[in-house]
């Protein structure tokens, strides 16, 4: 999983509707794609998903995971023109995967594991 | 005669191990997937070099989404199945797979997703996987949270494989109800082989992305002869 998955990612449990994003991330192993096998480099792209980031649940997000990452307060206009930027940005919404970890929901404390790269989001019937 | 994998199991018990191998390693089932991808792109009709964010819903191991990386988009891909879902993450497909039923509903932030698609996916949303569920609560389900995840007039094409008209009618009933408008595709409609349904979908009205499908694309079905031969879901 991704930070740009994390990033729009909410608790879907019946009920919590509220206080429920972003999803608290623990990342016990993650990796780098390499090039051949990341989503390759494109500005307009990273440009569309900064449209689309909650720009202050990703800082929190970085925060908490001690990858010696220190994103800006806010996200500005000039910055979503900036190359460097946008490379940094690529590096650590698209190519960094998270392979094993969990997410807690910050209102209801579900836990969704994620193995194997892949979330479980999978809700019981009971939780629908 | 092809029996309907969706009235033998629920999907997450038919696309097994066994099953999710035997599906991504058949070369003829991968051409008619990619096929179909090129095709949902069409209605789509998102403007060339304007890359977006795509929900693939039933997104299996990942041979529709690898159609939507190559277009330059970034994908976000659900499925039930977790053997199929394995495959793709062993297959480092570039975009995100998450382990989900699309008949529970999403939870993704509203207002995220520029479009959707979905590949022989939505009849197993008809058929109830376990006898407590009811498959008109769960087309709502779907169809609401759907409505909710995607911008302002996003566009939607899913292909599937309708086991009855009334089946067509409850689909596309839900999907009104809950918001959208569009209708149904119908390609190569006099050939019996190369037949395919699509449910083309607008989530709201938005004038720049009216104006921007129009200079791409009308959707239309399309007809005569194909060089698709078979038929598989
Ligand atoms: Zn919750």
């Amino acid at each position: 999983m991704k930070l740009i998955t994390h990033n729009i990612l909410m608790c879907n449990k019946k009920g919590c509707t509220t206080n429920n994003f972003p999803l608290k991330l623990v990342a016990t192993n993650w990796k780098d794609l390499d090039t051949e096998n990341a989503q390759q480099y494109n500005p307009a792209l990273l440009q569309r998903l900064c449209e689309k980031i909650e720009w202050n649940a990703l800082r929190q997000t970085v925060s908490t995971l001690n990858w010696g990452v220190n994103l800006p307060e806010q996200l500005s206009a000039e910055l979503v023109q900036d190359e460097a930027f946008l490379q940094d940005l690529h590096l650590l919404l698209v190519k960094r995967q998270i392979v094993e970890g969990q997410m807690v929901c910050p209102n209801c404390e579900r836990v969704y594991e994620i193995k194997n790269g892949i979330p479980n989001m999978l809700l019981r019937e009971d939780e629908v | 005669m092809n029996h309907r994998p969706e009235q033998l199991a629920p999907a997450d018990v038919f696309y097994n191990e066994e099953e999710a191998k035997k599906y991504t390693m058949n070369s003829r089932m991968i051409e008619i997937q990619q096929e179909i991808t090129e095709r949902a792109l069409e209605i789509l009709a998102i403007p060339k070099h304007s890359p977006r964010l795509l929900l693939d819903i039933g997104c299996g191991s990942g041979i529709s989404g690898q159609v939507l990386s190559e277009y330059d988009h970034c994908w976000v891909g659900l499925d039930i199945s977790k053997a199929m879902l394995n495959v793709a993450a062993d297959r480092d497909v570039d975009g995100d797979v998450i382990h989900a039923d699309m008949g529970h509903g999403f939870g993704f932030r509203p207002g995220t997703f520029d479009g959707a698609v979905s590949i022989s996916a939505l009849q197993w949303l008809c058929s109830a996987e376990m006898k407590c569920q009811n498959p008109y609560k769960r087309l709502n389900k779907f169809f609401s949270s759907l409505y909710a995840c995607l911008i302002k007039g996003a566009r939607c094409a899913f292909q599937f494989y309708p086991s009855s008209p009334e089946q067509v009618e409850m689909i596309t009933n839900s999907a009104m109800k809950n918001g959208f408008t569009g209708g149904l595709i119908v390609d190569y409609p006099n050939s019996q082989k190369a037949k395919k349904y699509y449910l083309f979908l607008m989530a709201g009205y938005s004038e720049e992305i009216m104006n921007e499908a129009r200079q791409v694309i009308m959707p239309r079905a399309k007809t005569g002869d194909t060089d698709s031969e078979d038929d598989s879901d």
